[in-house]
């Protein structure tokens, strides 16, 4: 060991003395410097997020470096032909192996620590806490150095096995391969997803770093079953060496390196099983999905089987093993014995099996008992739903009730390209269950997922028509902050949560290491992570000034909205952007970017659900045809006004100008006319002092009804009918003769 | 103390032999190792450090073989090429060289400070001590390959072709160094330069072709050119007809050269038998091509 200690201190000595190495990791912490202090306003104003991009892209250069001095160190001495004195020294080969290694760990850890330095050096400016910036960083930094620490190691093999002149082009490769070729084309393009234990880089690209609030849970977990897999893999590496320098400086018989080498390399694979596991699961929990679930070309609209849902009362606990065990109760209102379509109340709705209520379930629930009106009864489990015999339904009695008892793992992984992500996942530290996923029973439906070539999406479509009562009690998950898109009762002392929420849609809850941010007098409370505190603050500032004039102004209250949950939405869903601004029950969900952030347009989507109820952005005016309806333009008028109203307030909240996309039909300049014509309206009335006036007339309109809704889908499933919506048709001349009627 | 090999060959890739399997024994004292290039001498050392693998036989040390890593701090070897950590200076090596090695030879800091003084003085390098080894002249560098081979006082110390390149008066001092610590060691010499052997070696190992030709004392070897050694007076024509290449010397006098040849007859009547030197039988053992000029 005194040795060791030597060599290691002397081997960091002349990595010191070569002066140029010193200069990197300054140079890291520099680089990280700027990324974090030269924020753009209009981007996000999280550190963490910054910091991750900036590691990313400074990570997939900096990995080269642990390759390169892996080479040097051992091709400048005990392998150099200048050097075979030194093989005489007193030294033993693991000694000479283990000291640079050691020493290059070392020194690497340097890249690290002044990124972590200066990282924590601007949380704390931004008045996060220590404690706290450290635990979002320690799992980043613990992945850094274990980076670091194998491509060290095979640098150093590479440099055992290869002359300089082949081992300095080939570790080259390597550092190319291991940190953008594996994961961009050939785990992205051939989804060989368990090869990412080969990845030199898990920072570029990795949706599940972004969210530090689920950063535990997600990649954690997932490099906490990798990394015995690349400790074991080092120290293969490392007996490797050791069995070809014994060829070069023997020691011991040559077999015994081999067999020492042999062995780490059966211990190393044994070190993947875990790992491998985990990917068998994801596979087959997939593969599961896949198979219970319809091309995309034969899927039907949901709402076509959807039927109408009165109460649904949800039992929700986690169990030890971390997968659901939940009884539900769906009452639903039946005449003559069926139940009512959320299409049309008049008549039911079509029925996926002759004679059988239907209702989606996620696969990978095992239903244990089911009943209809309290007593048990058989039921079908057929892939993605399970049915129950109509005839078992009460005759007489308007309104019936399905229980069922069900337990299983929720969590299922994806990808979709070179992208993973969770569909779903619960865990004691972190949860994420969409409303839309089938966690809970959803009535009628064709599918919860799609298949399209062989990518698997889960349907948009689930839940669109599903309004009903909710009582959901959540328990289980310990002391994980959780949240919903119902409004929560107090908690029970034992953790026990429960939610309600009348005529309220599909129910989504989710949780991890958010922290809610409030301001005194806003209702809205905005669920995030906390570097987003101060923005979210400040966003919650301008919104409450613009609640506060619109309720005056419209004599309404704007409670639709209670939450906002504002954090990096890329580790779920096949489709994120789905989560960018959507708003479910009373939650909008505006996921967090590196470019965006809560700015003028945020806080107009807000509004428009706070106002409207939706945030459609569709124009349907025409310039060529009057008769068409300026229902979008009307909108935007009024979320415009504020501006005019208080002309001192930042440029930064201004809404961009009024954004017109055509609906159909040719040409690009379809609803122009409109929007800008209300805008000059809008601009010549507050010169003319007239702005009384046309808030009459705004009112006037908003009070009749300014929503925007999306029309059912009809027969066949097809999302790109998204732009097929309802409004009310409000027309110019509509517009002028209320105009005319606040003039007298 | 005892340096032997047994059967101890090396094959190379291709099967050629590096070093055909030979029977060796040294013992305290410096020995000679001589032979011409690609004889296998450098082979062989490296055979006898333990830095190679060998295909036959095995060599000891006292019994062990010198491939086990206990024999490492045993036997010092300083090859012909050398280089140094350009931005250490020989004290920090030679501390490090000191400090490192297991079993600690010297217990403690002052002690290995002072080992390492006195190595630097015996290869003249005090004063140059604590310059960084990038500074150093091909001379110096070679003292310091030499100073950290026999800092820890290892019981064995092969060296190659040590005083290549050196001035004479670096030559002496570092034969004197040398010499002096064969006192209590096995110390193989390998050189071109026999007036090295024949001043410092009681013993001499010749290689030819890889196969150990002669091994025994410096009158042992010097006698294979025992009656054919010739010399004579020669005119410059007749010397110039001779062929300068098929002689060992030609001495120019005022009246033409005084030649000196090995050969089993006279080369002419005029020649006359003279005593062999070292190099004559060093000569007279391996030959040489044909081409080149044959003596014998």
């Amino acid at each position: 060991m005194r040795t060791l200690m030597r060599q290691t201190a002397l081997e960091l000595i002349l990595i010191v003395r070569m002066r140029w190495p010193l200069l990197l990791p300054p140079a890291a912490g520099a680089y990280m410097w700027l990324q974090l202090i030269n924020i753009s306003p209009t981007g996000s104003q999280d550190l963490y997020l910054h910091m991750l991009y900036a590691l990313g892209r400074l990570h997939t250069f900096a990995i080269g470096l642990p390759v390169l001095l892996g080479i040097l160190l051992v091709r400048r001495d005990i392998l150099h032909y200048a050097y075979e004195w030194l093989r005489a020294a007193s030294i033993t080969n693991h000694t000479f192996l283990l000291s640079k290694a050691s020493a290059g760990i070392l020194y690497l850890s340097l890249i690290p620590l002044f990124i972590d330095l200066v990282y924590l050096l601007a949380c704390w400016r931004q008045g996060l806490s220590l404690s706290y910036s450290w635990s979002q960083i320690s799992l980043v930094t613990v992945h850094m150095l274990g980076a670091h620490a194998i491509s060290l190691l095979l640098g150093i093999t590479l440099g055992v096995l290869l002359p300089s002149r082949f081992a300095l082009p080939v570790g080259f490769c390597a550092w190319v391969f291991g940190s953008v070729f594996i994961q961009l084309f050939i785990v992205g393009n051939y989804s060989l997803y368990p090869l990412k234990a080969f990845y030199l880089n898990h920072l570029l690209d990795n949706p599940f770093l972004l969210n530090e609030g689920w950063l535990g849970p997600l990649a954690g977990a997932e490099l906490e079953r990798l990394f015995p897999f690349v400790l074991l893999f080092g120290v293969f590496l490392l007996s490797l060496s050791w069995a070809v320098l014994g060829h070069e400086r023997p020691e011991r018989p040559r077999r015994t390196g081999w067999i020492i080498c042999l062995s780490a390399l059966l211990i190393a694979a044994a070190g993947y099983i875990p790992y491998g596991q985990m990917w068998m699961e994801r596979y087959s929990s997939r593969q599961m999905l896949m198979e219970t679930s319809p091309q995309q070309h034969l899927s039907r609209a949901n709402e076509v089987f959807a039927f109408e849902v009165s109460r649904v009362k949800l039992d929700v606990r986690l169990q030890e093993d971390e997968s659901l065990a939940v009884e539900a109760r769906i009452e639903f209102p039946v005449r003559n014995g069926r139940p009512l379509s959320v299409l049309n109340a008049a008549q039911p709705p079509e029925y996926r099996e002759p004679g059988r209520l239907t209702f989606l379930l996620h696969p990978g629930m095992r239903i244990k008992q089911a009943a209809v009106n309290g007593k048990p009864v058989d039921y079908i489990r057929t892939g993605d739903r399970f049915s129950i015999d109509e005839k078992l339904l009460e005759p007489n009695q308007e309104i019936q009730s399905v229980s069922v008892i069900y337990e299983g793992q929720i969590t299922s992984w994806g990808y979709n390209g070179p992208r993973e992500f969770m569909f779903a996942f619960a865990s004691r530290d972190a949860v994420m269950l969409p409303g839309s996923i089938g966690w809970y029973p959803l009535p009628g439906g064709h599918s919860l997922f799609h298949i399209n070539g062989d990518q698997l999406f889960e349907r948009l479509d689930t839940t669109r028509y599903l309004s009903a009562d909710f009582d959901v009690t959540v328990s289980g998950f310990g002391n994980l902050p959780l949240y919903a898109t119902l409004n929560p009762d107090p908690a029970a002392p034992d953790g026990v949560q429960h939610y309600s929420g009348l005529d309220t849609a599909a129910f989504t809850l989710y949780g991890g290491l958010f922290e809610e941010v409030r301001i005194e007098g806003e209702p809205i409370t905005i669920i995030t992570t906390g570097g987003n505190r101060r923005e979210s603050e400040r966003f919650l500032k301008e919104l409450h000034k613009r609640r506060l004039y619109y309720e005056e102004w419209l004599g309404t209250s704007l409670d639709r909205i209670r939450y906002i949950a504002y954090f990096p939405m890329d580790a779920f869903g096949s489709r994120y952007q789905q989560w960018i601004n959507e708003r479910t029950g009373n939650t909008v969900f505006l996921g967090e970017m590196l470019h965006n952030n809560l700015d003028a347009y945020r806080l107009h989507t807000v509004l428009r659900y706070m106002l409207f109820g939706d945030r459609s952005e569709v124009s349907f005016a025409d310039k060529n045809d009057s008769a068409q309806s300026i229902v979008y333009e009307l909108r935007e008028t009024i979320l415009d006004i504020y501006n005019i109203e208080h002309p001192g307030n930042s440029r930064f909240w201004h809404r961009q100008g009024m954004t017109f996309t055509p609906l159909s039909g040719p040409g690009n300049n379809r609803g122009g006319s409109a929007g800008e014509y209300l805008s000059h309206f809008l601009s010549a009335a507050a010169a003319e002092g007239q702005i009384g006036r046309l808030k009459d007339t705004l009112k006037h309109f908003y009070e009749r009804g300014l929503h925007i809704k999306l029309n059912e889908y009809g027969g066949s499933y097809r999302e790109e009918e998204y732009n097929s919506r309802q409004y009310r048709k409000i027309t110019l001349e509509d517009w002028h003769r209320v105009w005319e009627s606040y003039g007298r | 103390m005892k340096l032997s090999a047994s059967k101890l060959g090396k094959r190379y890739y291709g099967g050629e032999w590096g070093l055909r399997p030979a029977e060796l024994h040294f013992g305290p004292g410096m020995h000679g190792l001589l032979g011409p290039n690609g004889a296998g001498k450098t082979t062989l050392m490296r055979l006898l450090a333990g830095l190679l693998r060998p295909t036959t036989g095995r060599a000891e040390l006292d019994g062990l073989n010198v491939i086990h890593p206990r024999q490492r701090r045993r036997i010092g070897y300083v090859p012909q090429t050398f280089q140094m950590y350009p931005s250490l200076t020989g004290r920090e090596w030679l501390m490090h060289r000191v400090m490192s090695t297991p079993g600690k030879p010297f217990p403690d800091r002052r002690q290995a400070s002072e080992q390492v003084d006195k190595v630097l003085l015996d290869v003249n390098l005090t004063s140059h001590a604590d310059r960084p080894a990038r500074t150093y002249s091909t001379g110096m560098m070679k003292r310091l390959g030499i100073a950290q081979a026999i800092v820890v006082n290892p019981d064995v110390i092969i060296v190659d072709e040590p005083t290549a390149g050196l001035d004479p008066e670096e030559r002496l001092r570092l034969r004197n160094v040398l010499a002096e610590a064969s006192l209590t060691r096995i110390i193989l010499l390998s050189t071109h330069i026999l007036s090295d052997i024949e001043a410092s070696c009681g013993s001499v190992l010749v290689l030819k072709e890889g196969t150990a030709a002669y091994q025994g004392n410096l009158t042992g070897l010097a006698s294979f050119a025992e009656g054919k050694v010739w010399t004579w007076e020669a005119a410059q024509d007749e010397w110039r007809r001779y062929g300068p290449s098929r002689l060992m010397s030609a001495r120019r006098t005022e009246e033409g050269f005084i030649c000196r040849t090995l050969a089993e007859e006279p080369p002419n009547r005029y020649a006359r038998l003279a005593e062999p030197s070292l190099e004559d039988g060093y000569m007279a053992l391996i030959g040489l091509p044909s081409g080149g000029g044959a003596f014998l």
